[in-house]
């Protein structure tokens, strides 16, 4: 995030060279923003030494109608990627351009036939635009049951058209455990482990249950430090996907204005570092 | 022919995704939404999917477009 709490946060840790790789969501800045100088130089250097993911977030590629937004932007992506060196091209599963909305939180699709056609169509055109590999991230967001268990197999056949990646966020694996009931094996193991080469770790919220269902519901907001369950699930999802070649902690720009909270994303840094020794050596 | 205008007739799919945003940014309570889903004869085959919505899962989807739809 190209924000004054994330320099003030990550500053030492690049500076003492802590970190391996840098994920870039390229197309999270308007048209008129200006990237600020440390943040350019940061690109750059991951850029010149093979260490940089792009991340996108506005694509929507499950989107059902292909939109002269989407074209443009694939425009802008091919363009960002001939700029800059990535080592692949990220997106997440789902749509948010539809109806009146032009783009905004990827939503779950009706895993049909024509949505993955669709999806297919869109993963094409975004690895042309990017040529590079292309992957897709699982969602936190479900709208019911149907959603949770069978997102693993439609997003294992989108990928596989493109001989894409899935890009594992443990942090919504751990929202639909929460939301859902279901087992972190199960669930876990209805993803393409073998296809998984980045994982996402993040923190979130926790908001009202209208309906009473449940205790709370569990939002992927990445606003907060990273609970303990993602933790432990990040390990178990390190032992069982072996193909695993990078680990990305994400936090949204200014949720972290406080030292103390730049303190406890630099601790939750150590303990990803911690726990990717664990892990590897 | 560019590749966006070859296709005419919207799909079921562009249909329900057009409903279900403008649904979810238009401030109804959640209740009503699903049962407008429920009832539109256009998405009679996406019923089953339908019905399972979690009221909870609607309201936080409400929330989203909220806080980071942009209309076009």
């Amino acid at each position: 995030m190209p924000t004054e709490d994330f320099q003030s946060a990550t500053q030492v840790l690049f500076q003492e060279g802590r970190v391996d790789v840098l994920e870039w969501s390229f197309d999270t800045l308007s048209d008129s923003a200006v990237i600020e100088p440390w943040c350019n130089e940061l690109l750059e250097k991951y850029s010149n030494t093979n260490a940089l993911l792009g991340h996108g977030v506005n694509l929507s590629p499950l989107s059902a109608s292909f939109s002269k937004r989407q074209e443009e932007w694939l425009a802008s992506a091919r363009e960002e990627f001939a700029a800059r060196h990535y080592l692949h091209a990220s997106e997440h599963f789902g749509f948010s351009d539809a109806g009146p909305i032009a783009h905004g939180a990827p939503l779950a699709v009706p895993m049909n036939l024509e949505s993955l056609r669709v999806g297919k169509e869109m993963l094409k055109r975004y690895a042309d635009a990017t040529q590079c590999p292309v992957g897709l991230e699982n969602l936190a967001f479900a709208f019911g049951m149907d959603d949770v268990k069978r997102q693993g197999d439609f997003i294992d056949q989108l990928i596989t058209s493109v001989d894409g990646f899935l890009l594992l966020d443990v942090h919504n694996i751990y929202c639909q455990l929460a939301n859902f009931g279901v087992s972190e094996h199960e669930l876990l193991n209805s993803y393409p482990l073998s296809k998984v080469r980045e994982l996402h770790l993040s923190g979130g919220s926790w908001s009202q249950s209208e309906s009473g269902k449940r205790v709370a519901v569990r939002r992927d907001t990445h606003d907060g430090p990273v609970p303990q369950e993602v933790f432990n699930l990040a390990a178990l999802a390190l032992k069982l996907c072996p193909n695993t070649e990078f680990v990305i902690y994400e936090r949204l720009g200014y949720t972290m204005m406080e030292p103390q909270e730049q303190e406890e994303f630099r601790d939750d840094f150590e303990t990803i570092e911690d726990i990717l020794e664990f892990s590897y050596v | 022919m560019s590749e966006r205008a070859a296709q005419t007739e919207p799909s079921t799919l562009e249909e329900y995704q057009d409903a279900l945003l403008e649904l979810l940014a238009s401030g109804m309570p959640q209740d009503e939404i699903l049962e407008k889903l429920k009832s539109d004869p256009r998405f009679a085959n996406y019923q089953d999917y339908i019905k399972e919505f979690d009221p909870d899962m609607v309201a936080v989807a409400c929330e989203l477009m909220e806080k980071w739809a942009k209309r076009k």
